[in-house]
């Protein structure tokens, strides 16, 4: 925090654990909340990772694929469903305090195994700000690059 | 009105020529040992390790969910290893930024969506300390912004939204404002 508190910069995106360290400190305070102004912009909000696979795994391997993403749907609806316990299990576990993650769960929402409208809808949002600002010189189509193994997810 | 925005010139063909790099060396390679296509052989998964992301795969890995019969490896990677491992195409299923996944197709090369990961519900924030003066995102122009990486989501999200809503020309270099690429544990 010497860089914010010192004027080395006037300001700092920030996000998990930084910013949760930051926001406990006195003196220093969020300015915007940008993630949620994406949304009051783009109708949707951004997601920000996928898990993604190859050609030669899909071909081979698809109904594990599908099986896996299952699989993991479960698990992270287990997570939302029973959150003190797999947060207290979680927090023995890796460094990371009770504390902290129930306050990172009001900030973002897991999304593994999902891919749902709105989860469509994120992806685009995010392809959609990365073409704006120069990183993508267009937006892609995702349903060509939906895994063959995804449809079954769709509306789940 | 906010100014278009048009990032060009060797800082931009930097960042794009490395992401390319990154991604175009895995997908034109053999997968390794560890991303078998083999049926019935483990399915391995890549995660970006955070300690929320933890909480998501805690049941499948604790029994708390049937999991087909399919022996699932779940191995939790550093950041820079997470690009690695994609690169090097060392699992079945790895976790990617939705960019890496699209500038890889506009190349040809493919790789695709199993499943979205996270969602940023109200994550990216931009902090100031109040010693600074700085109350507003308007006041942001002619002021030094840290971000932790040029290419990351919440620099991408930080750069839309203050053109977009606060009209600040948000080019990596030469707009309104000074981003400065350093690690956040010196914020």
């Amino acid at each position: 925090m010497s860089l914010l508190s010192g004027g080395g910069v006037d300001a700092t995106t920030n996000l998990n654990k930084p910013r949760y360290l930051l926001e406990h400190t006195p003196g220093f305070a969020p300015i915007l909340h940008v993630s949620k102004t994406v949304h009051e912009i783009l109708g949707a909000y951004p997601v920000t990772t996928v898990l993604t696979t190859y050609p030669e795994i899909e071909r081979d391997r698809k109904d594990e694929l599908t099986t896996l993403a299952t699989a993991l749907k479960a698990s992270t609806d287990y997570a939302r469903e029973h959150k003190p316990e797999v947060i207290a299990a979680v927090a023995g576990g890796n460094q990371a305090d009770v504390d902290y993650l129930n306050w990172w769960a009001t900030t973002s929402e897991l999304r593994y195994g999902n891919l749902s409208t709105p989860d469509e809808a994120g992806i685009n949002a995010f392809w959609t700000m990365a073409n704006a600002v120069g990183q993508l010189s267009k937006i892609p189509s995702l349903a060509e690059l939906k895994s063959v193994a995804a449809p079954a997810l769709a509306g789940k | 009105m906010p100014r278009p925005h048009h990032p060009a010139g060797p800082a931009r063909l930097r960042r794009i020529a490395a992401a390319v790099m990154f991604l175009a060396a895995p997908l034109s390679g053999c997968a390794p040992s560890g991303s078998s296509s083999v049926p019935g052989s483990a399915i391995t998964i890549g995660i970006s390790d955070d300690p929320a992301k933890h909480l998501a795969f805690w049941a499948l890995e604790n029994g708390k969910v049937d999991t087909g019969g399919l022996d699932i490896k779940i191995t939790y990677l550093p950041n820079q290893s997470a690009l690695q491992a994609y690169q090097s195409r060392q699992f079945n299923v790895v976790e990617a930024s939705p960019v890496g996944v699209a500038l890889a197709a506009q190349k040809g090369l493919a790789t695709s969506i199993l499943s979205a990961g996270l969602t940023d519900l109200d994550a990216t924030v931009i902090d100031a300390a109040q010693s600074s003066g700085v109350r507003d995102p308007g006041q942001l122009r002619g002021k030094k912004l840290a971000i932790s990486s040029p290419t990351g989501s919440s620099t991408i999200q930080t750069q839309f939204v203050l053109s977009k809503k606060y009209g600040l020309d948000t080019k990596l270099q030469g707009g309104d404002l000074a981003f400065q690429t350093t690690a956040p544990e010196a914020w």
